[in-house]
């Protein structure tokens, strides 16, 4: 049976991470805190001081943290405090929890070799926050593929950029983020070998809209399941798993380092 | 053939001859007999003329004399496109088609310019896309998307040739490449110059439309991609151009140009290069709103060869020659810089690690 959790989020949350959406998505496993204060499960949106905020809401009670596309923080005295507490925390970011990463995710790791090149693009509108549109790709990567290492831009302006990366694997990768309002919020990753491929396109993270995990090779091409959930639905999803079931998120360890990655970046 | 009919003779059988051009030829028979074929082989030149009753020589200068002759097609190696391409003109032909690159130096661009003025024959380059009726609905419908583009993206994702050649027609002869080392500098250099006049070049004067400041070059990174490919970042201008292929035996080719500004997009998917699948299919985005252009029936191979029968009869207006030396001039900047890029890299990383 379902253990039903009360969830909280403040208003910046609730618009980025489309809350009231999912909760209505989840009758059964979530719903509105009559009070603010109590919940248990809190929203943050991931705007500056977020990190903050998250320790905040643990030492008053949360059983679980959901942060929506966090800008980059340190994130160590929240990583102690979640430890300490026993709170998982997991990450909302823009493309990590689309269903389809993780539909595809064996195929990569088929693909995925030290000698591999991993290509991923994101379209993003215009105005973003590259800081933010990077880290999003990067925990896509991550989550697909494996940790990124290291990054050197060959462009970065107004527009977007074009990153040139190696991963913990070996492999090497190029990350591309493109700024334009006629290009739909999308982002896609491939790795591309002499006889086989596997490849990601994902929508943005508040369409039910199916992401596609395509496997190709001599023999054909196969469509992976397709699974029509919002990426923030399935990242609630597995908070509320997590709480219920005792289990741990190693979602802030990866982010920061994604961005000691950022911030080394040449 | 009859006398209404354009007496087309061809320089190089190799597989664009016998995978793209009588194909094509064969779907215009109203407009081209095949008169005359050249081959240094002379069992390919005898084999490949007998499949459309054409005569057959290894001699360029005997097909250029050929009277039967009117449309000269250079379909060999690159390093004699520029000599074959001037000596069509000089021997008097109605015009001169060459297949991409119409040459390999500046140079020889120019006096080919001078030649085809000289001579007024008109000559076309083969960059099919540039005649692809999905193209040239877009350019028609794009408004002031080349003065607001800020991102060109080009992208191939290119299945083994005989995949796409095999079902355009049967071909007799196919080059063999031998493996090579691309963390050798050299080799490296040589295999992004080589990508770049022999693949990529399809269309850059797609990405020079894109670029008006086109000879303001800079190549932000250049990198021979495993295990087959290339990946090229420029700054060409203002505009942000990334140029990419890349060799795979998976099902999913992908030949597509991109050109986004903030608030418009372009997306042409073009069909592979071989292939008679008709034209390309041109999206353009505004808001939220898409307008789509094609499939139409023709590829820009018949586009082009159309194009070709006009200019031939006097029908056609010619192509502006300083447009090809430009889309020509973009092409070398490209592979030149981008392959000094590469060699400089590797050969800096290389003497790091000694």
């Amino acid at each position: 049976m379902t253990t039903r959790l009360t969830v909280t989020a403040a208003p910046a949350a609730k618009l980025m991470g489309d809350v009231a959406q999912v909760i209505a998505s989840l009758p059964v496993s979530l719903h509105h805190a009559p009070e603010a204060q109590g919940a248990d499960l809190v929203g943050i949106a991931g705007n500056a001081g977020w990190a903050a905020e998250a320790i905040a809401a643990i030492g008053a009670g949360a059983r679980g943290v959901m942060i929506i596309d966090p800008v980059g923080e340190d994130v160590g005295a929240l990583i102690d405090a979640a430890a300490a507490a026993r709170v998982p925390v997991v990450i909302d970011s823009t493309w990590s929890h689309n269903p389809a990463v993780a539909s595809g995710a064996g195929a990569f790791t088929e693909q995925h070799s030290a000698d591999s090149f991993v290509e991923s693009r994101v379209n993003a509108p215009v105005g973003s926050d590259i800081d933010r549109v990077l880290l999003n790709q990067l925990a896509l990567v991550r989550a697909a593929v494996g940790p990124v290492r290291t990054i050197r831009f060959a462009r970065r302006n107004g527009t977007g950029y074009d990153a040139l990366a190696t991963l913990a694997s070996g492999a090497s990768a190029g990350l591309s983020g493109i700024l334009s309002d006629s290009v739909p919020v999308s982002a896609s990753l491939r790795i591309l070998r002499s006889e086989t491929a596997a490849e990601l396109t994902l929508p943005g993270p508040e369409t039910a809209t199916p992401g596609q995990a395509v496997v190709s090779g001599p023999d054909g091409a196969t469509l992976l399941p397709t699974l029509w959930e919002t990426a923030h639905r399935a990242a609630w999803r597995r908070l509320h798993s997590l709480v219920i079931d005792g289990g741990t998120s190693d979602d802030l360890a990866g982010f920061a380092e994604d961005v000691a990655a950022t911030r080394a970046a040449s | 053939m009859t006398e209404s009919t354009l007496g087309v003779g061809i320089l190089g059988a190799g597989p664009v001859t016998q995978a793209i051009h009588l194909p094509t030829l064969a779907r215009l028979r109203e407009v081209f007999h095949v008169a005359r074929i050249m081959d240094v082989d002379p069992a390919i030149a005898q084999s490949v003329a007998g499949r459309v009753g054409a005569a057959w020589t290894t001699d360029v200068d005997e097909l250029l004399a050929d009277d039967e002759v009117q449309i000269v097609v250079v379909c060999s190696p690159h390093q004699f496109h520029a000599e074959q391409v001037i000596a069509a003109c000089r021997a008097g032909k109605r015009a001169v088609l060459c297949e991409k690159p119409f040459a390999m130096t500046q140079t020889e661009a120019e006096q080919i310019a001078a030649v085809s003025t000289e001579t007024r024959v008109p000559i076309i380059v083969g960059a099919m896309h540039t005649f692809d009726p999905g193209w040239i609905a877009a350019k028609e419908n794009w408004g002031d998307l080349v003065e607001t583009a800020h991102t060109i993206r080009y992208t191939i994702v290119l299945p083994p040739n005989a995949r796409y050649e095999d079902f355009a027609t049967e071909v007799i002869t196919r080059p063999v490449w031998p493996p090579r080392d691309p963390t050798d500098p050299e080799v490296a250099a040589e295999m992004i110059r080589g990508n770049i006049m022999g693949l990529a070049i399809h269309d850059l004067p797609l990405v020079r439309v894109f670029c008006p400041d086109f000879t303001d070059l800079e190549v932000l990174s250049s990198q021979v991609l495993s295990p087959s490919g290339y990946l090229v970042n420029l700054r060409v201008g203002d505009r942000n151009v990334q140029v990419h292929g890349a060799h795979s035996s998976s099902w999913r080719p992908e030949w597509t140009f991109e050109a986004i500004a903030d608030d418009a997009s372009l997306r042409v998917d073009f069909a592979p290069s071989y292939v008679q699948a008709g034209s390309a299919i041109a999206q353009l985005r505004r808001g939220d709103s898409t307008e789509v252009y094609g499939p139409y029936r023709a590829n820009g191979y018949e586009a082009e060869w159309r194009y070709l029968a006009a200019l031939a009869r006097g029908a056609a207006e010619p192509l502006d020659v300083t447009v090809l030396i430009d889309d020509l001039t973009f092409a070398l900047d490209v592979a030149d810089q981008a392959s000094e890029y590469v060699r400089t890299a590797l050969t800096t990383t290389q003497g790091a690690h000694a």
